[in-house]
């Protein structure tokens, strides 16, 4: 089964009259159909110039520098422009952070969905309006109401909802979120949550969830990626990375991260300062805060490798090292 | 058992939109009662519009209360001689959540610390002030200091910035803190080191904090043994030991929340189900229920719910806000 | 802090905005106009002799070394005029841009700051004075004030200069108000003196400092443009009568030979204003330090 994205050494740069600064730096993943993959990061890891990236939407000064994304089989970064239209939402759609405040506030919901579809292509306004019924239900929520509704006069979970249906109107095979519940209250979350593991088993979808917050990725992934300083440095199924962590970024992130069950006195925070994009350190980025580097880390920067059953590592001293969650 | 230093009594806050007309009117606080006592943690939590930070803003003497009393030494702030306000100001202090916004963006660190120190003379020229900002810095885990002191606020990292925001609070060392989300901008993987750093304050001055959060996992870090109270669109709901109270909360609000957030640990996360809500919908703070504002959303909600406000009264050990407080389900974290 | 010291701290305080000039072209250029300009208001009129007296036979020459730029209608040396001239248009452009600073600033800051009965009344005062077309009056009120010295025509044309800067002022100041360092400051328990002279007023200032220039150019316009139209009866050196004389007296637009009596001052006002526009551009840099990394 080929992977429905493949990322291979995408490299992304912004260029900033004093220097170019490395957004993405060599990034490796692969996402299987039909799975949740979660790409985990903080703020400068550089998950969301990747997300960009697959829909070769990078704003300039930003520019890909290197490295190819493959959907099924093609890549995307040399597709002309109608190619590039008939892919973009009808095969992969993306649903940005904050969107629901990105709605075009002088339209109604309804307007706005059949805008959105007959952007990419032909269709009537009844199918429009049809598909986007159905899909609201999907999300729990009453069709005729929505539709005739402006974004202003809905809540916030609403608008999310909303959102997302936009995203699924042309029947994407792949859909990627980025942040999809800061700025929403807890229980509203959770509901968006349980939402998108029904709405991913329903259609058969692929998905792709960009975040910093690991309990999301705990709830909703099936594997997990984990980006530092424009890097993937880990890869595996959610519960390996979690109770099982090989790169010690990884295990510094679930170590620093209060839960509400647990013992508080296993939580640290990770020492040191985020890498500055500007100006890496040599060989690996994360070696200034590690517990474990060497000279060697230095130097060389590590690959990411395959360590058997999927799971990838870009450590030297991998095999020495576990963590993690505690199990139970 | 230690006194109260700072006591809110029966406080309530409207705002009020357009002087001459009236339109909207938002009570942001509902007759709510907080105290502190000195050394002590205590979280205030809420979801986005309940009132903490108002009630974190009428703590430190920020905001006047439309009514009610605030009481610092057993006197109400609002009626004290311009002396013993200064002595009040001086003991409570806070700290923002966005360490941008809460710095002077055209004056350098060093300016922004001594302000304090020069003000009150506790430093009585340039030269001092400037040792004991090097002082304060060295103690906020800013060394060399040297390497900040003439840095602007956009020069410096979220985090470096924070830990100058803190710094700046506790120049005056304050019998209290208010603390507004102090972490939810800094980067997860660092957010611990502000927090312990806050605790070490706490440990090592004796400093009072006032926790105001919504990410309930962080509070129950910070604050260890000490106490929890949590609002509901400006009322306080349940308070006790935080320990207790997440562990066996017994408020159907907080069963609901505490039902909600998701936990990083993927066996656990899977397992939890979501207390299922009346209604998702928040309802708009300027036209709040009657009553309990909670009854709409509230599975257990009877006739009395909406027609009469319940006060906090004391039930297991704890304060419950809650008519049928006695009937509710017993729902535990684990 | 000792007076020895002053010089140093002087020099210290300059350094640094001078190496950012000099990294903007434009602002650089600016500057040295403007260096060029205040030297020969300064320094220029004890240096350059004025020499008045007429004579026929030298009208009208082209430039040359005893003339760098030519002669007028009565055969004085026309760089001369402009070298003594330089000094009252410049004082008069200083003058009205510090006393329109001046005024908006306080009733900006005041406004802002009490809000309530007093910012509404000082608003309907600032959205006259806004309103009122500024040269038409002006014209009115010089043709009734004799206004005979740089500081009178400064102040004159100051009191309808600073109503845009004034709100501009206020808007800032109604946002700055509201943020949380301000809130903090009164957290600390420092004082309203404090808060508003040494917390809002310093992130007021780049925009104030900007805005200076583009009223030092304004003001120039103005009393050039009533000096032109003969409004105010001024030395014949100063650049707007200049232009008076060549014009009307000497009828210099039809004249060629007059290019130079006309065309001198003309350059000079507008090399003045290019200089001041691109010294403010690079100034932001300067005064903002949010924009130096």
């Amino acid at each position: 089964m080929i992977p429905v994205l493949s990322i291979r050494d995408l490299v992304v740069e912004f260029d900033l009259g004093k220097g170019a600064l490395r957004a993405v730096n060599r990034a490796s993943l692969d996402v299987e159909p039909g799975e949740v993959m979660a790409v985990v990061g903080e703020s400068g890891s550089g998950k969301t110039t990747l997300a960009f990236s697959t829909l070769n939407l990078v704003p300039p000064p930003g520019r890909i520098a290197g490295g190819e994304i493959l959907f099924e089989d093609r890549d995307v970064l040399f597709l002309g422009t109608e190619e590039l239209r008939r892919y973009r939402w009808k095969e992969v759609a993306i649903v940005f952070q904050a969107a629901q405040n990105a709605m075009n506030p002088v339209m109604r919901i309804a307007d706005q969905m059949i805008d959105t579809a007959q952007a990419h292509g032909k269709a009537s306004k009844g199918e429009v309006l049809e598909k986007a019924s159905e899909l609201l239900r999907l999300v729990r929520l009453e069709p005729s109401q929505i539709l005739r509704s402006y974004p202003h006069e809905l809540s916030g979970g609403m608008r999310q909802r909303v959102i997302i249906v936009l995203s699924l109107l042309l029947e994407p095979k792949m859909l990627i979120l980025d942040e999809p519940t800061t700025a929403l209250d807890v229980v509203t979350q959770a509901y968006i949550l349980d939402i998108l593991a029904d709405v991913r088993e329903r259609l058969g979808l692929t998905m792709m969830l960009l975040t910093h917050d690991m309990s999301i990725v705990a709830k909703l992934a099936d594997r997990v990626g984990v980006m530092y300083a424009g890097q993937i440095v880990e890869v595996g199924k959610i519960e390996e990375v979690f109770y099982d962590a090989k790169h010690p970024y990884t295990i510094g992130l679930i170590n620093a991260v209060p839960s509400l069950v647990g013992d508080i006195a296993d939580k640290k925070p990770i020492p040191g300062s985020p890498p500055n994009l500007l100006n890496l350190p040599p060989g690996c980025p994360f070696h200034p805060r590690c517990p474990h580097a060497t000279p060697y880390c230095e130097e060389a920067a590590p690959e990411l490798k395959d360590i058997g059953d999927g799971r990838l590592v870009a450590c030297h001293s991998w095999w020495l090292i576990s963590g993690g969650a505690s199990n139970g | 058992m230690a006194e109260p230093i700072i006591e809110l009594r029966d406080v309530t806050m409207t705002f009020t939109r357009g002087w001459i007309m009236r339109q909207a009117q938002l009570q942001a606080v509902v007759k709510t009662s907080l105290d502190i006592k000195e050394g002590e943690i205590l979280a205030l939590v809420g979801e986005s519009g309940c009132g903490k930070t108002t009630v974190g803003k009428i703590m430190a003497g920020l905001l006047r209360p439309t009514s009610g009393e605030v009481l610092f030494k057993a006197k109400d702030i609002w009626r004290m001689s311009k002396e013993e306000f200064r002595e009040y100001r001086r003991n409570a202090q806070i700290v923002h959540q966005d360490s941008y916004a809460a710095l002077n963006p055209v004056r350098t660190i060093y300016h922004s610390l001594s302000a304090p120190f020069l003000h009150y003379h506790i430093a009585r020229n340039g030269k001092e002030a400037r040792e004991k900002v090097a002082e304060l810095l060295e103690l906020m885990g800013l060394t060399p200091p040297e390497e900040f002191l003439d840095k602007y606020p956009h020069q410096l990292s979220g985090g470096q910035r924070q830990r100058v925001v803190v710094a700046r609070a506790v120049a005056l060392n304050p019998k209290l803190i208010v603390a507004d989300e102090p972490v939810s901008m800094i980067d997860v993987s660092l957010r611990l080191s502000i927090l312990d750093l806050m605790h070490r304050l706490n440990e090592e001055f004796g400093i009072a904090f006032l926790y105001i959060t919504h990410d309930l996992a962080t509070a129950r870090y910070f604050v260890k043994g000490g106490q929890i109270a949590v609002m509901y669109l400006g009322q306080m709901v349940e308070t006790g030991k935080l320990g207790e109270v997440l562990q066996k909360p017994c408020h159907p609000y907080l069963q609901a929340l505490l039902s909600a957030v998701p936990v990083p640990d993927p066996k656990k996360a899977r397992e939890k189900r979501p207390l299922p809500l009346k209604s998702l919908e928040f309802p708009d703070p300027t036209k709040p229920p009657s009553g309990c504002r909670f009854h709409p959303r509230c599975p257990y909600a009877e006739d009395i719910c909406a027609q009469e406000i319940p006060a906090l009264r004391p039930l297991d050990g704890r304060l419950i806000a809650c008519h049928l407080a006695e009937r509710i389900p017993e729902w535990h974290l684990l | 802090m000792s007076v020895a010291s002053i010089p140093i701290r002087l020099y210290r305080s300059i350094r640094e905005p001078l190496i950012i000039i000099r990294r903007n072209k434009r602002a650089f250029i600016g500057l040295i106009i403007l260096v060029i300009f205040a030297l020969m208001a300064t320094v220029g009129p004890e240096v350059v002799p004025l020499d008045t007296t007429q004579s026929f036979a030298k009208r009208f020459q082209w430039p040359s070394l005893a003339h760098p730029l030519g002669t007028d209608h009565v055969g004085r040396d026309t760089f001369q005029q402009i070298v003594h001239g330089s000094r009252d248009v410049l004082v008069t452009a200083f003058l009205a841009a510090i006393f329109a600073t001046g005024v908006a600033i306080s009733i900006g800051m005041l406004a802002g700051l009490q809000g309530g009965i007093t910012d509404a009344i000082l608003m309907l005062i600032t959205n006259v004075i806004l309103t009122v077309p500024s040269f038409p009056v002006l014209m009115i009120v010089a043709s009734v004030w004799k206004v005979k010295d740089p500081v009178r025509l400064g102040l004159l044309l100051s009191v309808w200069a600073w109503g845009g800067l004034a709100r501009a002022i206020r808007s800032q100041i109604l946002s700055l108000k509201e943020r949380e360092f301000i809130e903090a400051a009164r957290a600390l328990g420092l004082s309203t003196f404090h808060i508003v002279f040494r917390e809002l007023l310093p992130n007021v200032m780049p925009y104030v400092a900007i805005n200076f220039f583009t009223l030092m150019r304004g003001a120039i316009t103005a009393s050039v443009g009533l000096m032109f139209l003969g409004l105010i009866p001024f030395k014949a050196t100063n650049w707007g009568m200049m232009l008076n004389l060549a014009a009307w007296q000497v009828g210099a637009i039809y004249v060629p030979k007059a290019l130079f009596y006309f065309g001198s001052p003309m350059a000079c006002i507008i090399l003045f204003q290019l200089g001041a526009f691109f010294f403010a551009s690079g100034l932001d840099e300067v005064v903002n330090p949010r924009l130096r990394t």
